[in-house]
């Protein structure tokens, strides 16, 4: 769902055997300026530690995208425990950093072992010259396919943000090269969602706004639909268009119990909503 | 490692261990030989006698060795085991079209600096 809500938020659904991936959503305000200052890209990095110590503290961005929340999978060399805090020195084979992680006085919880694999996900920051990863989430490997799936996680996100940024040098923010990374992306966050954060510098969908929406995952009928409800012209007051006028404008195409349905989807989706009362529409443009 | 380790525990040779069935010991002697499992091990005690020893944590399933390359051998310095995971769960030819991946993709973050 390519919205402007500013409710960031990550999906994140742990499981070392279930083999359960990590979603990550995308919040892109649209519009004719998307400035990096407007966009709230909170996405997911698995990175290597040793990128993760290469990022620079002002300018935090790899590969044209800001960072914001990485994961690394690596190895428990120390442990540390204090009464505040928990740090654990990883290692991935590309380098070592300290991930630390605070505790509550209330969760009772066993620090992890050394020499055992476990998968941070946490945020940049550095600390008194030293780069550190501040730990949200820290969980132990138990199945080593996970290795395996985050070794190629990494490769696939670098390469993916290598492609945007050609892209986007290359083509100049053509709404093609936009709609192609942007295809790029959703199959990505279907697959094992590792990213979700292209760099669009300055990129925008679609100039005016409303051509650029996206109408993914709709069916044909709710696309007829929502583009009636979408084109309505000359609507001085708000009111939208009624139910009775839209069954009447796909009659034949639309049955009036398929409009209904679809009214119904479109609504509790978010893509229209009701007006002077429960039978007119109008639609949520993005 | 040890859970209770508070407790004290007896010295004992390969005679004496049967007297403390259950209990806490000690007992020193030379490796004599591994078994193939991992599991466990054949110790002489220093009265002779020979001592089956079981391993807590085998030397089974899937193993990450850390160690300095030397020809086709590998000199290790750690290992890792992963006890949890059954040997046939893993699914090594994913695995290792991932690691020739990230051998061979150009500029790759698995790559180090040099």
């Amino acid at each position: 769902m390519w919205s402007d809500s500013a409710g960031g938020g990550f999906n994140t659904s742990f499981g070392g055997d279930n083999g359960a991936g990590y979603g990550t959503q995308q919040f892109a305000s649209p519009g004719p300026e998307a400035k990096r200052q407007n966009r709230r890209i909170e996405s997911v990095l698995p990175l290597t530690i040793q990128t993760v110590l290469g990022l620079d503290e002002n300018n935090q961005e790899y590969l044209g995208t800001p960072v914001n929340m990485v994961t690394v999978m690596g190895l428990i060399q120390e442990v540390n425990v204090t009464s505040t805090k928990v740090t654990y020195t990883l290692n991935d084979t590309t380098g070592t950093i300290c991930a630390i992680k605070w505790l509550d006085s209330e969760t009772e919880e066993e620090p992890l072992m050394e020499n055992t694999y476990c998968q941070v996900h946490g945020t940049f920051k550095t600390h008194q010259g030293n780069k550190q990863l501040l730990a949200l989430h820290l969980e132990p490997i138990t199945d080593l396919n996970w290795i395996t799936a985050h070794m190629l996680e990494v490769v696939y996100t670098a390469l993916q943000l290598q492609r945007i940024k050609t892209e986007a040098s290359d083509s100049g923010l053509g709404k093609g090269a936009l709609a192609g990374s942007s295809d790029g992306m959703s199959n990505s966050m279907v697959g094992f969602g590792g990213l979700a954060g292209p760099g669009m510098p300055g990129g925008d969908m679609g100039g005016s706004g409303s051509g650029g929406y996206s109408l993914m995952g709709l069916t044909a009928q709710q696309k007829m639909v929502f583009e009636v409800i979408r084109s309505i012209v000359d609507d001085s007051e708000n009111t939208g268009y009624s139910r009775e006028h839209i069954k009447a404008k796909l009659k034949g195409k639309v049955t009036p119990q398929q409009v209904d349905n679809v009214l119904f989807f479109l609504s509790s989706e978010g893509h229209v909503y009701t007006t002077v009362d429960e039978d007119h529409f109008r639609a949520t443009d993005g | 490692m040890v859970s209770n380790a508070s407790e004290p525990s007896m010295r004992v040779n390969g005679a004496l261990l049967p007297m403390y069935t259950g209990q806490k010991v000690v007992l020193v002697g030379t490796v004599a030989q591994v078994d193939p499992s991992g599991s466990s091990l054949m110790v002489k005690a220093s009265d002779g006698k020979m001592v089956m020893v079981t391993l807590p944590n085998p030397l089974q399933g899937v193993i990450e060795v850390h160690g300095v390359g030397q020809g086709q051998k590998v000199m290790c310095q750690s290992y890792i085991t992963f006890p949890q995971m059954q040997a046939d769960k893993f699914d090594a030819a994913l695995y290792d079209e991932a690691l020739k991946l990230i051998q061979s993709v150009r500029d790759n973050p698995w790559k180090p600096d040099m």
